[in-house]
């Protein structure tokens, strides 16, 4: 559930935290790929879907195996058609239902696919609703058949590619429809880390906080007020001597994953809107999740990426002023290769080396704090 | 006031229809075989039992889980059971628990709990049947088992007993999650009776010892599938921490529902306030200065933390987008940032109505009372959730403390960054911000010149550095944060300490009497990642407060990777215990096959305990005794302690009772309290301090002489000590 967060409408406050947790929660899924559950270098990915499908959205998440999502809010009913053509799910206006004689059915909800199959499977259709909203995800075995590893020929090269295409029939208000995409090499080649390059005048101590969606945390010992701006230029923050207050209308309270039920506006979040200040602590320091130190991509460019050197890829920058002037704090993403990523790990008789070396880029991405220090790095040029 | 003479040992506790034979080893596992090959127990320490069950019980979860008679008497840690055990899996072995969860209880006996239950059922060697624990953990896991230790003076002469309800299952309702709404029966609503039997485990909980004697834990896991169709028994495993906080009665040798101590209380409670607002896996639990009990964190879904709807009380209830209780949207994708208090004397959960008492934790988030009364979360706890990470992860990386009083959380720094004076020529490695999974070990609270407490110091070794998923690999990083609590704000400083001899992910420190700190157990890598492919770390180490450097010492012999547990004795020595390991890759135990080159943690959980001396037992020095001491006394007064060797004590200190699950142990401290020589000689007026520096409950007093050879410290055997709650 989605608002636009300049509505002038009244928003509940319920409404604006699903929003806040919804959006930061999407912005750390790749919306249309997921691991196989084999290797772990093996995504799927999804075409554009057909134009029957306009106003759904569909997905394929990983949840402890590939998941395929559709959410339907249109008038359509579209059904899915198990491994052997009969529809075993109907998505539509009356929410959804189960063909409870389709083994699908019940395989799709395992991601191993065990079991044993009731008496009913294999008889006459058998409809019953498993959902009020129009919306499942199931473990289409489709899209794992079994651990699938990618072709050594493909590995060798290291670059991501296409090996193998999957499809799910579907019939969207009786005309046969096709969701389909392909199993993709495509390894974690390493990570992204926030620094800072211009830090703040002295007094003013700032700190990156890694984590999926990266943070702030700043200390504020010049005994004058600092105010931080949003993304869209609204008072933010003020960090003064003793307190720090929170403009609670402003998008990025929202953002920041510090907004509770008690500090969400009773009106609308809107960064034009006349800011309503709410004091969130009793001293001059606080913390805060902020989306502008993150990366929008799963990876750079291909040239930066072909270098396997580090580079800045991206500028971030935090407005601020101190005691009322004004002042841009910057810095940059890095891109960290993983300099481990070799093929010939791949015969690793357990299968888990390699993504060992991964994990650990991973961690190394986002376990370095950055401290605030002084000197510019060079320009991220190498993002071209 | 009391006064009693000090026991020499843990008392042994002989329950007549619950004693069970013994089985005790009295060589350490991996002990080498020579005398002359023997390491010098007065450096390393050396290991002088192996306790273990030597019956396997054969009862029925879900059914009311009263000790039964059916057993079985073996070496071997699981044995099938001989009848069908009422889940529908005839066969599937029964197995002896593992201390995954202990307290310390009043009387010197061991509560343990086990974790995973039944796990072992998806053993692809010995049950073939099974195919996966994703799949079918939902139904498979049951309700973990309690047993009562009894030690015996020398270790050689252990009892087992059960509480009355073996696995701690009450009558309470357990799940805050209609998952699906009001359907026709097609699905069920997450929380199938069929499946009662793993509905209300005590694993993952976290538990206290209470003032009164008592034990509570706190949350536990519901097991079910999600989603779960009709007959079937398809479904993914999900598991949803629960609202319940259980009392286990020690006078009754009971497991009850916390607001269940009287009929009168259960009739009081319309709004059933003996359970949490919030379900919570994996929470931390500290005990206020005045007794009460704080929790925070933990999550209420594991593997996929997204509510669709707000609920109101009603656990079955319509959903609805308006209500204050149990998770909604909003608090999707992050683990539970509200904090609830229980009263002790009501026995009631209160939820935090201050929006500032919200916060973003990681799972079993390490905290601790300071000893101005507040709660200071060191920036560590347990990460990576299986699918279920949280998206404001970023934010652990903070030091904060809270007060109840305002109910408010202060950020205070990043440990590391903030206060850092670490001594830079010591090329001791610094890694600033969140650690997980390791031990985060409160230092001895000294009063400084004027008898104030004003100065906490937590010790923090290995573990992973980074939120989710981390380093993955264990670091070897040793640091110490200091909070002062001597102004209205308190401030953070910190230093690095000499770094571990070896990484170590999930070491478990333990706090000795003396100041020292030892860390048993672990492995090399983050076991939760990828289980059964990290390599164990069997030698301890000692950390020596004085050099701040890390020593290893005699090798444990035992892998004890995930869920392993250590912690101090009444008699100064120390158990290590647990180990309970997610099967390999979340799939089959056995899964992997013998490697030549590494050895793998690939293994089942282990039922023993050790008994470890520390080097502090094996000076020149005779231990003082103590003959006399009270045993109770209020915060701010004086007690008498009686030991010939009142001229040589150096130290008196309290150490609060453990009770420790997953490294977390909110309450532990060592407290050294100021003393005068009285009378004939014989006597020492010991002062008890407030209440925030030694909060309300039992506690181990121990005197301690100074070795002239080695400086060491050498402590008496304890002797209880009760401080006193409001209510007494």
């Amino acid at each position: 559930m989605l608002v636009d967060m300049r509505s002038t409408s009244t928003a509940s406050t319920a409404v604006v935290l699903v929003t806040a947790a919804v959006m930061l929660l999407l912005a750390i899924q790749a919306p249309a790929t997921a691991h196989t559950g084999g290797d772990a270098d093996v995504v799927l990915t999804l075409d554009e879907p057909p134009a029957a499908l306009d106003g759904m959205t569909v997905e394929v998440v990983n949840r402890l195996a590939p998941q395929l999502v559709l959410a339907n809010p249109t008038d359509s009913v579209v059904e899915v058609l198990g491994i052997e053509g009969r529809p075993f799910l109907r998505i539509g206006p009356d929410g959804v239902e189960a063909n409870l004689a389709v083994a699908d059915w019940y395989t799709t909800n395992d991601p191993f696919a065990g079991g044993d199959l009731p008496d009913v499977v294999g008889g006459e259709d058998v409809w019953g609703l498993v959902a009020q909203d129009p919306a499942w995800g199931w473990f289409d075995h489709r899209l794992h058949p079994g651990p699938l590893q990618a072709p050594q020929e493909i590995v060798a090269i290291g670059e991501p590619a296409d090996f193998e295409r999957w499809a799910v029939d579907l019939v969207v208000d009786g005309r046969p429809a096709t969701l389909q995409g392909a199993f993709r090499y495509q390894p974690l080649r390493g990570g992204f880390v926030p620094s800072i390059t211009v830090p703040p005048p002295s007094g003013v101590q700032l700190a990156v906080l890694p984590g999926l969606v990266p943070g702030l945390f700043l200390d504020n010992a010049t005994g004058d007020e600092v105010l931080v701006r949003g993304e869209d230029g609204e008072p933010f923050l003020r960090v003064g001597a003793d307190a720090v207050h929170a403009n609670v209308r402003s998008p990025a309270w929202i953002a920041s994953a510090r907004a509770s039920e008690g500090t969400t506006p009773t009106d609308v979040v809107d960064a034009t809107a006349e800011p309503e200040w709410v004091q969130v602590a009793d001293v001059p320091r606080y913390g805060w999740i902020d989306p502008r130190l993150s990366y929008p991509d799963r990876e750079p460019s291909r040239a930066v990426i072909a270098t396997a050197e580090p580079a800045d890829v991206a500028e971030w920058t935090v407005p601020i002023e101190v005691a009322g002037d004004a002042i841009s704090v910057e810095g940059v993403i890095t891109w960290q290769p993983n300099p481990d990523l070799e093929p010939a790990a791949t015969d690793d008789p357990l299968g888990w080396t390699r993504w060992l070396a991964v994990l650990v880029v991973a961690g190394l991405a986002v376990g370095g704090l950055a401290f605030t220090r002084r000197g510019a790095r060079r320009s991220p040029a190498a993002d071209r | 006031m009391r006064r009693t003479i000090a026991p020499t040992a843990p008392r042994a506790r002989v329950t007549a229809a619950c004693a069970l034979a013994l089985t005790v080893g009295l060589l350490p596992a991996g002990a080498p075989a020579s005398a002359q090959d023997q390491p010098d127990p007065s450096q390393v320490g050396r290991f002088i039992a192996v306790l273990e069950e030597p019956r396997i019980w054969h009862d029925v979860p879900g059914q009311g889980s009263v000790e039964g008679t059916d057993f079985t008497t073996t070496d071997e840690r699981c044995v099938a059971d001989p009848t069908d055990d009422g889940n529908g899996q005839a066969q599937v072995p029964d197995c002896k628990p593992a201390s995954v969860s202990a307290a310390l209880l009043p009387g010197g006996d061991l509560l343990y709990f086990n974790g995973l239950e039944n796990l072992e059922y998806f053993d692809v060697d010995n049950f073939p049947e099974a195919t996966n624990v994703v799949a079918q953990g939902g139904r498979g896991a049951i309700s973990d088992q309690t047993r009562i230790l009894s030690f015996s003076e020398d270790y050689s002469d252990p009892t087992w007993s059960f509480p009355d309800n073996n696995r701690a299952e009450t009558d309470a309702e357990t799940s805050s999650l209609p998952l699906y709404g009001p359907l026709d029966g097609v699905l069920s609503d997450g929380n199938d009776d069929r499946f009662s039997y793993n509905d209300q485990a005590l694993f993952c909980a976290d538990l206290n010892n209470l003032y009164t004697g008592d034990v509570l834990a706190v949350g536990g896991t519901n097991y079910y599938t999600e989603p779960q169709i009709g007959d079937t028994g398809y479904g993914v495993v999900e598991l949803e921490g629960t609202r319940q906080s259980r009392i286990y009665d020690v006078d009754a040798n009971v497991w009850r529902h916390s607001g269940d101590r009287d009929a009168d209380m259960v009739a009081d409670d319309e709004e059933n306030t003996g359970q949490m607002a919030y379900g919570r896996w994996y929470p931390s639990v500290v005990t206020l200065a005045n007794g009460d009990q704080f929790v925070a964190s933990g999550v209420t879904k594991l593997i996929k933390p997204v509510y669709p709807y707000d609920y109101d009380d009603d656990p079955n209830g319509a959903p609805s987008v308006e209500g204050d209780n149990g998770p909604g949207l909003s608090d999707s994708g992050r683990n539970v940032t509200q904090t609830e208090v229980y009263s002790v004397a009501d026995e009631a959960w209160t939820l935090n109505e201050n929006p500032e008492s919200e916060k973003s934790l990681p799972l079993f988030p390490r905290l601790h009372l300071l000893p101005n009364g507040d709660v200071f979360y060191n920036a560590a706890g347990q990460v990576y959730n299986p699918q279920g990470q949280a998206y404001d992860q970023a934010l652990w990386n903070m030091a904060s403390v809270y007060d109840q009083d305002d109910q408010t959380w202060t950020d205070i720094g990043i440990p590391g960054v903030t206060g850092d004076q670490t001594d830079l020529t010591a090329l001791n490695p610094v890694h600033p911000g969140f650690r997980g999974s390791a031990s985060s070990i409160m230092l001895p609270l000294r009063p400084d010149a004027d008898g104030e407490y004003t100065e906490a110091s937590f010790l923090a070794a290995g573990g992973t550095t980074g939120v989710t998923p981390g380093s993955y690999f264990a670091i070897d990083s040793s640091y110490i944060t200091t909070v002062d609590t001597s102004g209205d704000t308190p401030v953070l400083t910190g230093r690095a300490t000499g770094p571990l001899n070896a990484p170590r992910w999930y070491g478990h420190g333990v706090g000795l009497p003396d100041g020292s700190v030892l860390v048993f157990s672990g492995a090399d890598r983050d076991e939760v990642v990828n289980p059964g492919t990290g390599t164990p770390v069997t030698v301890p180490e000692l950390f020596d407060p004085v050099t701040e450097t890390w020593s290893p010492i005699v090798d444990q012999g035992d892998d004890r990777t995930y869920h392993n547990l250590a912690m101090l004795l009444p008699d100064g020595r120390v158990m290590v215990g647990g180990h309970s390991p997610i099967n390999d890759s979340y799939a089959l135990f056995g899964l992997y096959p013998e490697n030549p080159v590494v050895e793998l943690s690939t293994d089942g959980r282990n039922p023993t305990i050790q008994i470890y001396e520390p080097p502090y037992l094996h000076t020149a020095t005779p231990r003082p005794v103590i003959d006399a001491a009270d045993d109770a006394a209020d915060s701010g007064s004086t007690i008498r302690v009686r030991t010939q060797q009142a001229a040589e004590v150096r130290k008196v200190v309290l150490v609060r009772n453990p009770s420790i699950t997953h490294l977390v142990d909110g309450d532990q401290r060592t407290v050294e309290l100021p003393f005068t020589q009285t009378g004939n000689g014989i006597n020492l007026d010991v002062d008890v301090p407030a209440a925030a520096v030694a909060p309300p409950g039992d506690y181990m007093l121990f005197v301690m002489v100074e070795d002239a050879e080695t400086g060491r410290m050498v402590p008496s055997v304890s002797t209880p000590f009760h401080v006193n709650g409001p209510t007494e």
